[in-house]
């Protein structure tokens, strides 16, 4: 199979946050192997948003994994805002996930054991932040995704588009290159969901690269592109439609 | 309701409970293991015990060998006596004439006159027997230079009959002119067939014939031949005493052994033995009542074990049962109601202890087998292994103990379990449960309470102090009761407290650093499995920190009293002594400078110093003079009675006769052990240099004394005075204790403080001041030193090389084994070992439970070392607690209970210290170290 590129076709040249090259992964032994990536090659850029979408079993999240540096490629590159993932040792790719990446997971992940504030200042806790910075950054994602008020709650305490909300702040804090989504609406009903969506559209527009994971072609029409994957590969990449075109069935 | 339906629901919960368990055996093995562990702990134990016991056969031999019966004369004909089953030298006598005697091990201490009867007239005639006495024996080996006295078994050379209680394991029978001898002593003397061996002095040559493996005397050294063979050196007498007669062909039934015992004869009699009596059993069992107290403490071991391994594995099975709780839901939104729901819960429990039980029997067998090994190899002579035994009600006992401790470990999270929200579990929500104000308040209560009750406990303990003896008992004994109630109600308390703790140390923790954070929250948040944790960690803690504090109090109090007859290491000869020569004892006075010569043929270096003394005791018929020296009236404890010569009870109170040195440890105004010389011997004496009063005291024919009551009530380190000497002369009638003495004077004398004291002499006179008085001055004690001191073996060839110069005796001062020491240290060995097992289980489940948000924060990029951050900081914390509470409670019951005691200052505040700070540092340490940074997994694995 020949490796795959997806651009965004503008003839623009935008900065390059996520850019994998040929990536390959694969899980298990013997007969027992799963192929869950196939030499897929996906760039994107600083204020864009791409929208992942297939099948259970597609590579989706094999895909937002490696992007994310949690999972190391078997073959390929990648690097994010220019720094190599693959090869880099555990401690290199906690810096990058740390210092680079924001996660918006599906069931939030928030710690139950820390405040709303101290679960969207951990990041920068974690890189070593002053407390009073870290205090101030996460004050200011918390009121971006109107939650300033909740901030010493702990997160039992919030209802689930609360939680996601809380989620996104905290991938928000410290001004994050790329945000990586992964069907951060599942969890939630469509109102709440469509506010989530239009919280991460909203990032893009301010400069970073947000990827989504998800199964709704609906919240995949709040991505500038869509990427579609199929048995660990690039089936098609479109543009995708907004919102308000899927309404008027205007073409994309 | 139909009237099966119970059952059938107890029927549907245990077979879901187990196809829970079959399904997924991996979430039970951590909860069997918790119990399993005191499984092994109770098999190894019983295995362990039932070794060192014998079998009833194995009794039966070691009494017998393959005799039917021995027999005893203890008392007078018309006596009756009274035997325990398991050990037949305990028993009773009781004569008519004289009422009971107890003679617990040996019988010599009643043989008396009873020892006249012929056993012969006791038994039919022609009856055959055998028997054997006992001795004391002088013996030489001179290939190794060493001599002693030893055990003897006299009797006949040797008899089938025998076997069994001593074997022969190498060599031969002896002959007349031949003795056989102990492992022990051959193993202490190096000795095999065919060495010779000196009998007494001069008495005669024997040849090893035979080594003797002998399992009932198997810690002593013991030679054995015929009369003839031992007969010079025997040391008491020339005879021996303690005569049993074995009976190889006579059988004595019941009736038989019952008219002996009521004639004053002890019987042991193989079928008696095989098959006894109620009867017996009963009167056995009134003799020894101290079992039922061995039976107590193996009830509140097993109670404390039981309350250990229901929180530890409590622990495990509330987050066990969290994992399972969306099962749980679907069990109950499909109908089935909160009983069934806990009754899965017991059931689960209950199949994983019998499980625990099953796994924990055999392991413990084989470590009890492998402990039993490792006694017979490398025991000392203490410890006797009669062979792997397991006892089957205590194997029964043991599962069905883990059974009911995997079913009481399961019924809280099992309950707590059933209340949930059935939609919140089948949504998987993880809220925990609020924290309720009741446990505070309980605990609140229960502090104050326990406040209350240790006042009193207090306030009884100064009743007793401002009480006479009997009334200070029965305060006393109250105030025991009542300091422990006090001290439960203590523990139970701050257990009951530990959420607010934790909640208190979450609060202040949070701002240290976010591993310190996120520890403290977790452990405030999770109560379910924190405070059983820190309960289980807290009750050990309790019990090894009350050990370690008690055990210092009295090292420390008997270690400051602790004195010996030489400085410790020395070895001393007394030099005035007493051969037994035709039935008298014939003085003997040692030259010290030849024994010294002796001396120093096995040892070369060695250094020596000779004290005299002034002659104080009607040692033979020539000894007419003894010298004393006496307290003056006013340095007498007020509560003695010189009359009576006894303390009146009730004249003084506790607190007097604590306060006043004067009723300390003394009896009497007369005081023994008046040394002779100048200022070496003084500073052997003293065990320090002798300062410039001290000398000048000495050089003026004065006395130094140790005991400051001595020269006055009120007299101290350093105080001049006199002291009152007096001599007795027999020759004139003066008689000590009666009349007058034949001199009296007043010496010059300072008190001395000694730093390590040769105790027995407390006054050093010097030769002015003995003659003042006309003391008659004889050879003392010869002090050997030696810069490495001496060992056993050492000491016996001392003896040998002593006594080549007559019968002088070396014993070498050694200070006391504190044996107590054993079990301070198994103890605290035990609370590291359960604060270690149960800080480990605390932050495994704290790990099982955290493993998403680990997850998260290794998708956030936390360093590796955050993980282990917070694993350390999580050890500490809970260790910390428990060992605070612990420790807290160990010192209230300590400094309480020694309230009582004639050592309430004796505080061991740097065991305390050093106990509250190592555990969790150590735990913190292990927890940095084994905890493994969470790999950056696939972050939708750990949801």
């Amino acid at each position: 199979m020949s490796a795959q590129t997806v651009g965004d076709g503008s003839g623009a040249d935008p900065e390059i946050v996520l850019s994998m090259r040929d990536v390959s992964k694969a899980y298990g032994d013997g007969d027992g192997r799963v192929h869950a990536l196939r030499r897929v090659s996906l760039d994107v850029a600083a204020g864009e948003m791409v929208a992942v979408m297939g099948t259970s079993g597609s590579g989706k999240s094999t895909l937002l994994s490696i992007a994310g540096a949690m999972v190391t490629p078997d073959a390929g590159e990648v690097t994010v805002a220019g720094v190599p993932i693959e090869g880099a040792s555990a401690r290199g790719r906690a810096r990058v996930r740390r210092e680079l990446v924001g996660f918006v997971f599906q069931d939030f992940n928030l710690i139950p054991a820390l405040t709303v504030i101290e679960n969207v200042a951990l990041p920068l806790d974690l890189d070593g932040a002053s407390r009073a910075t870290a205090r101030s950054e996460a004050r200011r994602a918390l009121a971006a995704v109107g939650m300033r008020e909740r901030g010493k709650d702990f997160p039992d305490d919030l209802s689930g588009g609360q939680r996601q909300r809380v989620a996104i702040a905290r991938a928000m804090v410290g001004q994050r290159r790329l945000v990586l989504a992964d069907e951060p609406t599942g969890a939630l009903d469509s109102v709440t969901g469509d506010r989530v969506l239009s919280v991460l559209r909203s990032m893009a527009d301010q400069g970073s690269a947000v990827v989504l994971v998800t199964h709704d072609a609906r919240h995949a029409a709040w991505a500038d592109r869509i990427v579609h994957l199929a048995d660990g590969t690039i089936l098609e990449e479109a543009r995708a439609a907004r919102p308000e075109q899927l309404l008027t069935g205007e073409p994309r | 309701m139909r009237p099966l339906a119970p059952a059938r629901r107890a029927a549907t919960a245990a077979r879901i409970a187990w196809r829970d368990l079959r399904r997924d055996p991996r979430q039970g093995v951590l909860v069997a293991l918790l119990v399993a562990l005191p499984a092994v702990v109770l098999m190894g134990v019983s295995v362990v015990s039932a070794g060192q016991e014998p079998t009833d056969a194995q009794r039966i031999t070691q009494q017998l060998g393959s005799n039917e019966a021995w027999v005893q004369v203890v008392g007078p004909a018309g006596a009756r006596v009274t035997q325990h089953t398991d050990d037949p030298y305990m028993m009773q006598v009781n004569d008519p004439g004289q009422g009971a005697q107890e003679a617990p091990g040996n019988v010599l201490a009643v043989e008396g006159a009873a020892q006249d009867r012929e056993v012969s007239g006791l038994l039919p005639e022609q009856t055959r027997t055998l028997t054997l006495s006992q001795a004391d024996v002088y013996l030489t080996f001179d290939a190794a230079d060493a001599a002693g006295a030893f055990d003897a078994v006299v009797g006949p050379a040797w008899d089938p009959a025998f076997v069994g209680m001593y074997d022969v394991v190498r060599g031969s029978a002896p002959d007349d002119d031949q003795v056989m001898v102990s492992t022990e002593l051959a193993s202490r003397w190096g000795l095999d067939v065919g060495d010779v061996l000196s009998v007494g002095r001069g008495g005669g040559e024997r040849t090893v014939s035979g080594v003797v493996s002998a399992p009932l005397r198997a810690e002593e050294g013991v030679v054995f031949g015929s009369l003839a063979a031992l007969e010079p050196g025997l040391q008491d007498g020339a005879s021996a005493t303690g005569q049993t007669t074995y009976l190889p062909d006579l059988a004595l039934d019941w009736n038989a052994v019952r008219d002996l015992n009521n004639d004053g004869v002890a019987v042991y009699s193989r079928s008696v033995a095989e098959d006894p009596p109620q009867e017996y059993l009963d009167a056995s069992r009134a003799l020894w009542p101290a079992a039922e107290g061995e039976g107590g403490a193996a009830i509140v071991g097993a109670g404390l074990g039981l309350l250990e391994v229901v929180l530890l594995a409590g622990a495990a099975f509330a987050v066990s049962m969290r994992r399972r709780q969306e099962r749980l839901a679907l069990l109950a939104a499909t109908g089935a109601g909160r009983g069934a729901l806990v009754g899965v819960g017991i059931w689960n429990g209950a199949l994983l202890g019998f499980a625990g039980g099953l796994v924990g029997v055999p392991v413990g067998l084989a470590v009890g087998a492998g402990w039993l090994w490792v006694l017979d190899t490398w025991g000392d002579v203490n410890t006797q292994v009669w062979g792997l035994q397991v006892v089957w009600w205590h194997v029964v006992a043991i599962v069905a103990f883990t059974t009911a401790a995997g079913a009481l470990a399961a019924l809280v999270p099992a309950i707590a379990s059933a209340r949930r929200d059935v939609m919140a579990a089948l949504r998987g929500s993880r809220k925990p449960s609020r924290p309720r104000r009741w446990p505070a308040a309980v605990g609140g209560m229960l502090v104050a309470g326990a406040a209350a009750t240790l006042a009193y406990a207090a306030h009884l303990r100064e009743v007793a102090w401002e009480s006479a003896e009997s009334e200070a008992y029965s305060a006393d004994s109250l105030a025991e009761q009542v300091t422990l109630v006090g001290v439960v109600l203590l523990f139970a308390g701050l257990i009951a407290l530990t959420p607010v703790a934790l909640r208190l140390a979450a609060r202040v923790l949070g701002s240290v650093s976010l591993g310190a954070r996120l520890a403290s929250r977790d452990a405030a948040r999770h109560t379910g499995r924190t405070v059983p944790v820190v309960a289980a960690i807290s009750v050990t803690v309790l019990i090894a920190g009350n050990v370690a504090l008690n055990e210092v109090r009295m090292v420390e109090v008997y270690e400051s009293d602790e004195y010996g007859q030489a400085q410790f290491g020395d070895a001393y000869v007394p030099l005035y002594t007493w051969q037994y020569v035709d039935g008298l004892d014939t003085p003997l006075v040692g030259d010290a400078g030849a024994l010294t010569a002796r001396a120093r043929e096995p040892f070369p270096g060695i250094e020596a110093i000779a004290i005299d003394r002034v002659q104080d005791t009607y040692a033979d018929a020539e000894t007419v003079r003894v010298s004393i020296a006496r307290r003056p009236d006013a340095s007498l404890c007020p509560a003695w009675d010189p009359d009576t010569e006894m303390y009146e009870m009730g004249s003084m109170t506790k607190r007097e006769m604590a306060a006043d040195p004067r009723c300390a440890e003394q009896f009497g105004s007369e005081v023994y052990g008046l040394a002779v010389g100048g200022p070496a011997e003084l500073e052997y004496i003293l065990g320090r240099p002798a300062n410039q009063a001290e000398r000048e005291m000495l050089a003026s024919g004065g006395a130094v004394v140790v005991d400051p009551l001595l020269v006055g009530p009120d007299a101290a380190a350093g105080s001049e005075g006199s002291v009152h000497l007096e001599s007795w002369d027999a020759g004139g009638g003066a008689y000590l204790g009666e009349g007058e003495p034949s001199e009296a004077v007043d010496v010059p004398a300072i008190v001395a403080e000694p730093e390590t004291w040769v105790s027995t002499y407390p006054v050093i006179l010097s030769l002015e001041a003995a003659q003042s008085v006309d003391a008659e001055v004889v050879p003392g004690t010869l002090f050997l030193q030696r810069e490495e001191g001496f060992t056993e073996l050492e000491e016996d060839q001392l003896e040998a090389a002593l006594m080549r110069e007559g019968e002088f005796h070396a014993y070498v001062a050694r200070p006391i084994d504190w044996s107590l020491g054993v079990i301070t240290f198994g103890s605290l060995m035990a609370t590291l070992l359960v604060a270690g097992a149960a800080a480990g289980l605390a932050l495994g489940l704290a790990r099982a439970d955290a493993r998403r948000d680990d997850v998260t924060l290794s998708s956030l990029g936390a360093s590796p070392r955050l993980a282990r951050s917070v694993a350390a900081w999580q050890g500490g914390i809970l260790v910390g607690f428990a060992v605070g509470a612990g420790l807290a409670c160990a010192a209230v019951l300590d400094v309480v209970r020694a309230m009582g005691s004639a050592s309430p200052g004796v505080f061991a505040w740097d065991v305390l210290a050093i106990g509250l700070v190592m555990p969790p540092l150590i735990v913190a340490g292990f927890a940095w170290l084994m905890t493994r940074a969470p790999k950056a997994v696939h972050y939708r694995l750990a949801a």
